[in-house]
Parts: C-alpha cells; sequence; structure tokens
C-alpha cells in the first residue's frame, strides 16, 4: 500500500493507491511539499483510487473515485489518466466554486480567462504566457468565488499535447516538460511545470479583468483581437462551465458580475509573438 | 420566486402556472454596454434579452 495526499489547493486529494510508481512520477510534476503522508485527522475534498484490476487484461488499473469508476489503464499511462481523474473529480464534485473550462493567468495583479473547447490552442497559449512571465492560475479550471468574485488558483502541471510539446521546447528549450506519454486517447500528452512565481503564489487569488476566447487559425495573417459583446461572451462562459446549471441563480449573479467587470475578445492568430505583444499591451 | 406555497394555492392548470412563471420569475443582467442577459428562474435557462425597441424605432420609417 502506497497511499498518499495530493494538497493542490484549493482542494485536497486522498488516493489510494495500489501502483507502486505513481507516486515518485507525480514527485517530477508537484513540489515535494504537496505530496503528503495521509493525515487520520483531515477531511479529504476528493478520493481517487488506483487499485489493480486483473479482470482489464492488458489495462490492470482501475481510477476510479468510491463507487464511481473512472478509467482504465496500463502502467504506462497511469500519470494522464490519474491527472484527467483529478480534473473530473473536480468538475463533478466541487459546487463551492463555479467552475469554468478555462485557462487563467494573473498579471500586474489582474487576470486573463481563455475559455477555449479544445483544439483552440488554449494550453499552448497558456504555457507560453506562463514561460513569457504570466503567473499560472490553472491551465484548464477557472474557479470563481461566488462571493468575492476573485478567482482561485488551481496550480497544476500544463498539459500538453502532440504538435504543442516539440513547439514549446522549441520557443523555450529551457522549458520543463515531464511525463511525456505517447499512445494516449488524446495523442502524446507532456506536461510542463508550473514556474516557480506560479508555486509560489498558488494559494492567492486574482481579481478577473479579461476574458479572451483564443482560436488558432494557421491561416490568418494579421491577429485579430476583437470586442464581444458582454451577453455573447456571458452565454460562451455558461456554456463552457462545469457547474453552471447545478449552481443555477447563484451561478447567473456571480458570472454576470464578472462578465460586468471584465472586457471580453475573440482572440484569431497565426503567429504566437504577435499574441504575446497584444495581450501583454492590455495590461 | 416561484415557491410551494404558490403552486398549492393556484387553481389554474400546470401549464397555465408554468407559463406565467416564465413570465414573471426571472433575473437580468444589462451589462455596461448594453447587452443583457436573463435567467429563468423556473426551468433555469439562461438566453441573451432582446435588446428594448425605443418607441422611435417602432414607428415606420416615412418620407421627408
Amino acid at each position: 500500500m502506497t497511499d498518499f495526499a495530493l494538497n493542490t489547493a484549493p482542494f485536497s486529494v486522498l488516493v489510494t493507491n495500489r501502483s507502486p510508481s505513481l507516486r515518485e512520477a507525480l514527485a517530477q510534476l508537484y513540489p515535494s511539499s504537496l505530496l503528503t503522508e495521509i493525515d487520520t485527522s483531515t477531511i479529504y475534498d476528493f478520493s481517487l483510487d488506483v487499485r489493480r484490476r486483473w479482470a482489464g487484461w492488458g489495462r490492470p488499473f482501475h481510477v476510479s473515485s468510491g463507487q464511481q469508476h473512472f478509467r482504465m489503464t496500463d502502467k504506462a499511462q497511469l500519470v494522464p489518466v490519474f491527472e484527467w481523474g483529478l480534473n473530473w473529480c473536480v468538475a463533478s464534485y466541487q459546487h463551492q466554486y463555479l467552475a469554468i473550462h478555462a485557462a487563467v493567468l494573473e498579471r500586474g495583479g489582474k487576470a486573463i480567462i481563455l475559455p477555449a473547447p479544445p483544439g483552440s490552442g488554449k494550453s499552448t497559449l497558456c504555457a507560453v504566457l506562463m514561460q513569457e512571465g504570466w503567473r499560472l492560475l490553472s491551465d484548464e479550471m477557472c474557479l470563481i468565488d461566488l462571493q468575492s468574485g476573485l478567482i482561485w488558483p488551481y496550480v497544476r502541471p500544463v498539459s500538453l499535447k502532440n504538435q504543442s510539446i516539440a513547439l514549446i521546447t522549441q520557443w523555450y528549450p529551457d522549458a520543463q516538460l515531464r511525463q511525456i506519454t505517447s499512445g494516449t486517447t488524446k495523442g502524446t500528452v507532456g506536461y510542463l511545470l508550473p514556474s516557480d512565481l506560479s508555486w509560489q503564489a498558488y494559494q492567492q487569488p486574482a481579481q478577473p479583468a479579461w476574458v479572451v476566447f483564443p482560436q488558432y487559425q494557421p491561416e490568418q495573417t494579421e491577429l485579430m483581437l476583437t470586442p464581444l459583446p458582454k451577453a455573447d461572451a456571458f452565454m460562451h462562459l455558461a456554456y463552457n462551465s462545469f457547474n453552471y446549471n447545478v449552481l443555477a441563480d447563484e451561478a447567473f449573479t456571480a458570472l454576470s458580475a464578472l462578465v460586468q467587470r471584465c472586457a471580453s475578445y475573440r482572440l484569431e492568430y497565426a503567429d504566437i509573438n504577435q499574441v504575446i505583444r497584444e495581450l501583454n499591451a492590455l495590461c | 420566486m416561484a415557491t410551494l406555497a404558490n403552486v398549492l394555492s393556484v387553481s389554474q392548470s400546470y401549464s397555465q402556472w408554468l407559463q406565467q412563471q416564465n413570465d414573471t420569475a426571472l433575473l437580468e443582467t444589462r451589462f455596461n454596454d448594453g447587452s443583457s442577459v436573463v435567467f429563468l428562474l423556473l426551468t433555469h435557462e439562461t438566453c441573451i434579452a432582446e435588446p428594448a425597441v425605443a418607441d422611435s424605432e417602432q414607428t415606420e420609417a416615412k418620407p421627408t
């Protein structure tokens, strides 16, 4: 038995683990201070179970939370499946925050929200901005405090996929990519370590200032940053939320306040250097 | 906001009552760019509110 806890604020996770290598692999992605022994006096936010099941021939590890099945996997893909399992727990079970599928970064005390569907270049853009000095709050989950309207960080390694891995390595040779796994359901997946700045402020919320919907358009010659009507921005954010329908009128009120205070844009781009200049100029 | 007491006290049919609630029980946010969104408390639907049409825009254009 190699159970452990992962204390990635604002959530703590109890990991019931039967894989001898998982904790060691995660130690490459998270600071050692966040990977701890189980504290029996702590009430954990989630539990994630990694058990061995011989019935899944070739995919012997079963990842679940309590009685809720998540996925079967083999040892080689355990890290990405564990990371996706954590996302699944937060998306499914936490409702203290309004959660939106988006990357969030901060500069000068102001946060930029980058909501986008898969394939839009969100994670690549998030990784680039972090490498350019923005503080990472999350590459996956925008957590909005229902009372204060602040965005809470959920700092974890940035998940990069397929050609994004080569691009980030090419643009930033010092970027720290770990646990590159090929053959997953999303292709090749690798994890970019958060910057020191991001970890140092991993419990420090930020004031939302911009909502930018990015779309990578290879044929685009000039970057287009187009103001978006706030009602449209609201609807896109609600659509990209994991728990808007659960929180109902509370979500409507919190999201209304956020959209009211933020400038909203649609960003279409091909050249990453143009994006960096444009977004830095917002600050 | 609709309550169980409201439901029990009305004598109309459920569909009439539902329609009435849809017409009245909502939250609206008007943003500082003039656009607005509405949340229907009964059905939890969210939609973009149609912009208010000013009186002057309701009249047909006349040749000058």
